[in-house]
């Protein structure tokens, strides 16, 4: 008899412990890194062909016509996504001329860099380049820039074209 | 002889869901525009024992949490809830609603298992870095 009740309490335990072992609440833990991204230029936003004088007709007048093709690239939209704490340089570099084969049209006046989306970070260095000093990153950031270009007296009418390289350095 | 043997419990196996969970894409880069359910984490083998003896079904509920990043604490709100899916008994269960899973049987089972899966967008000001979460899962009788 002693023997049966012991056997009794041995179950009676272990059943009382698998009750205690119950996870009606169980928690999920979930891990997930996410890269930085890029420093960039967006190139949609300087894709062209842009036009010159927001596409108006320039005529040849037999006189030196001094940054008659004025172009306003606006819009130039830079990411800073690549978490490295520095700001960043946007430099421009303009063609020297827009050639139509063998006809130049030489570069007029550098407007160059302005209307910074974030003017407070911003330092217009000179036309062509400006410093972004913050390090926070920024998404969507835009800037304008103008360029013009001279049409001489003696020039074959067509059609011109060129190019304005932008680069982009982290600071 | 004679000999009582206790019920045991209605629980969510711990072991089931011990396992950091990671996230089912490769790699995940912020781009500079919203990232709409970018990433997705598949709770496969969530697993239940009814063994309480109650005779009563169960009912088990999902509580995503946002993602915290482990340094500047900013957040990846929940986007798409799949929720529950391949009950391992699809008979007895009712997936009531993404977060919710009703078990109409009261005669007891033992691993029972069932996947979640939820994903998380990145919104365009969210930083790089180590993100950390949790799905509460909870289950109680009926």
């Amino acid at each position: 008899m002693n023997k049966l009740k012991s056997l009794v309490t041995v179950i009676t335990i272990l059943s009382a412990g698998s009750i205690a072992h119950a996870g009606l609440n169980e928690t999920a833990t979930l891990s997930a890194t996410i890269s930085a991204g890029g420093l960039e230029i967006v190139t949609a936003s300087v894709t062209g062909p842009h036009a010159a004088n927001g596409g108006a007709p320039v005529a040849l007048t037999g006189s030196l016509q001094s940054d008659a093709l004025e172009f306003n690239l606006d819009g130039i939209t830079i990411n800073d996504l690549n978490g490295d704490g520095a700001g960043w340089t946007l430099s421009a570099t303009p063609a020297a001329n827009l050639t139509n084969g063998p006809d130049n049209l030489p570069l007029g006046t550098t407007g160059g860099f302005n209307n910074p989306s974030d003017s407070i970070n911003t330092t217009v260095d000179s036309a062509n380049q400006i410093t972004y000093s913050s390090g926070a990153g920024v998404v969507g950031y835009t800037v304008d820039y103008d360029v013009a270009y001279d049409v001489p007296a003696l020039v074959a009418a067509g059609a011109y074209s060129g190019t304005v390289q932008f680069v982009l350095a982290a600071n | 002889m004679a000999a009582t043997i206790g019920p045991g419990a209605l629980e969510i196996e711990p072991a089931s869901l011990a396992t950091e969970f990671l996230p089912m894409e490769a790699n995940i880069t912020l781009t500079g525009s919203a990232q709409t359910d970018a990433i997705t984490f598949d709770i496969s083998g969530i697993e239940i024992n009814d063994l309480n003896g109650d005779g009563l079904g169960w009912k088990l509920t999902a509580s995503p949490q946002a993602l915290y990043h482990e340094l500047d604490g900013s957040t990846l709100p929940v986007g798409t809830v799949s929720g529950f899916a391949n009950p391992s008994d699809a008979i007895h269960s009712t997936i009531a609603s993404p977060n919710q899973l009703i078990y109409t049987s009261g005669s007891g089972i033992a691993q029972y298992s069932v996947d979640y899966r939820l994903s998380y967008t990145i919104p365009i000001t969210a930083s790089a870095g180590d993100y950390n979460g949790v799905v509460v899962f909870n289950i109680v009788a009926q």
